[in-house]
């Protein structure tokens, strides 16, 4: 079925999405926003399906072209919302999450009573299907996993200070405007790849998680960056198995619960270090 | 006649939605009730392996019970683990959703497909199927006998002790000091969302129930003066996105409960044009 060769190539595509969300995580954990990536996710839906439907065919780089824009168009309406409304902050992000995941879905409902459309494995995206990514589709997704690392790598330190501290970064000088939408901008690239595998519903757990399980562990951003990267490639890599194993399970919540049980074991090994140090 | 059953169990899904959306979105915790509405999904999936079936008094309030604890879970992760707000609602909501995504392709078969777009979107479309009859007349569905008591106990619960949540929305230690201790009118709210969550899944699904949370009360809160009116505009607004909902979806022959959503993000964006014209209109006025 699955040769060897393939299974190791997409074991190494995994291993590349889930570095990248992993640190992407940090940034927007420690900004705060980390369910603007839920919100991305939910959002992107749309995207992806109008791409397939004026594209004719499942090509993932058209896909994750109509994904970035739907991710961008999410967030410049929750902007606009939050500028002309009085709105609470996280009620906006609701409403437009919901409104592009339900013309997504409803988008989704009319394309599986078209015969001719319904083949296309669309509904992969919802749950996500690790089986289904090509080698020309992990290739793509390798190539700009890379990229973002590389650019984060160049723009590291500036980045951590934003996060950290974004009014002092203003008085600095740097244009606020212009980093926020580079930071808006990777987390939709990253959110648009990681769809493709983990689904539409449980990608924000790639994002949130391993930031969350890291940040029981330490304070310091070079080691919580450290952390999150080893948690997310560990159970992207145990997910990715299980799911590989057995057909019917789909990728994205076995992902997230590795990563949860990652979450649980972290919490009570550290408990019971405390307890034992406290009395021996 | 479909078309009507259907309209009457979107309504009896929309209103108390409506209701308690627009209690969750003054007090600035919408997220909770995303968590609440995945999160009964374990709960249900358990119970439908226990019981089998959803009509189960006992199994209902369990579901709704689990779906409760993730506030718990939350209290845990925010207080006792110091994860930051945001971040504990995320993890709580993505393990209790995976969790019940995964029992439910373990349980149910190789045909897990269709469950796992239900838990998306529900299937408000089959509730038509079991009717009560009395003589030769259709007295309603089990969904909506199902939605009913919700419907009337938040209607009752929100509209009599309006003053008690008007002062619980302004200020928490405002409240404490009349006399009304907050964390169980708090408590009584949430267990009412997660119990609508429940009965209304078989609808709408662990999803959608979000849209009809925030919607319909954030479309009257662009317009609404008082927390009375918000109220009664974001219910009428629920209602007139059923009506629109279910007729668009019959007629284009796809599934209801995302057009429902879209018809309320309809109105939000007329209410919204209409709202910004207004206010130039009067602040012209003013100078």
């Amino acid at each position: 079925m699955i040769d060897d060769l393939s299974i190791l190539y997409l074991f190494i595509g995994i291993s590349f999405i889930s570095i990248t969300s992993g640190v992407i995580g940090v940034f927007n954990f420690l900004q705060k926003k980390a369910l603007v990536g839920d919100a991305v996710a939910h959002a992107v839906l749309p995207g992806i399906i109008i791409a397939y439907l004026l594209s004719g065919a499942r090509v993932s780089s058209i896909l994750l072209l109509g994904a970035v824009i739907a991710g961008f168009l999410t967030l410049s309406v929750i902007t606009l919302l939050l500028k002309y409304t009085k709105l609470k902050q996280d009620s906006v992000i609701a409403l437009v999450m919901i409104s592009f995941f339900a013309f997504g879905l409803s988008l989704l409902s009319y394309v599986q009573l078209q015969p001719t459309l319904s083949q296309a494995g669309l509904t992969d995206f919802l749950f996500g299907k690790v089986t289904s990514l090509t080698e020309n589709d992990l290739n793509l997704f390798i190539f700009i996993c890379s990229l973002l690392l590389v650019v984060i790598r160049l723009f590291f330190k500036r980045i951590i200070a934003i996060v950290f501290d974004s009014t002092f970064m203003r008085f600095k000088g740097y244009s606020m405007l212009k980093w926020t939408f580079f930071l808006n901008l990777i987390t939709i690239i990253i959110v648009a790849i990681g769809i493709q595998a983990v689904g539409v519903v449980l990608m924000s757990a790639l994002l949130i998680l391993p930031v969350t399980t890291a940040k029981q562990l330490t304070n310091k951003r070079f080691n919580l960056m450290v952390w999150a990267i080893f948690f997310s490639i560990s159970s992207a890599i145990i997910g990715t198995f299980i799911s590989l194993n057995s057909s019917q399970l789909p990728t994205g919540p076995l992902i997230s619960m590795v990563l949860c049980c990652g979450l649980f074991i972290t919490v009570s090994l550290k408990w019971f270090i405390s307890k034992t140090q406290a009395h021996g | 006649m479909d078309e009507l059953l259907l309209i009457i169990t979107a309504s009896l899904v929309a209103i108390p939605a409506a209701i308690i959306g627009v209690l969750l979105q003054l007090k600035k915790s919408v997220m909770i009730g995303d968590a609440i509405s995945h999160a009964v999904l374990p709960g249900i999936v358990i119970a439908y392996l226990v019981a089998g079936t959803m009509d189960s008094n006992v199994v209902v309030i369990g579901a709704a019970i689990a779906g409760f604890s993730t506030t718990l879970l939350i209290d845990f992760f925010h207080t006792r683990l110091a994860i930051q707000k945001d971040a504990a609602i995320g993890t709580a909501a993505t393990f209790l959703f995976s969790l019940g995504v995964l029992l439910l392709a373990l349980f149910f078969g190789q045909n897990t497909e269709l469950d796992q777009e239900c838990v998306l979107y529900g299937a408000i479309e089959t509730s038509v199927i079991e009717q009560y009859v009395t003589g030769e007349y259709i007295i309603g569905t089990r969904a909506i006998f199902q939605l009913l008591p919700v419907n009337i106990v938040v209607i009752i619960l929100v509209f009599k002790g309006l003053n008690v949540w008007k002062s619980w929305l302004f200020s928490d230690s405002f409240t404490t000091m009349l006399g009304f201790n907050i964390s169980t009118w708090r408590i009584l709210l949430l267990l009412l969302l997660s119990l609508h969550a429940v009965l209304s899944f078989e609808s709408v699904g662990a999803v959608m129930l979000i849209g009809l949370l925030v919607l319909p009360g954030a479309t009257a809160l662009l317009i609404a003066k008082s927390l009375k009116s918000t109220l009664i505009l974001a219910v009428s607004a629920a209602l007139i996105a059923c009506v629109a909902g279910v007729l668009i979806g019959f007629q284009l022959n796809i599934s209801i409960a995302p057009v429902i959503i879209l018809s309320n993000s309809f109105l939000f964006l007329i209410t919204l044009i209409y709202s910004t014209k207004h206010k130039r209109h009067l602040n012209f006025t003013k100078i």
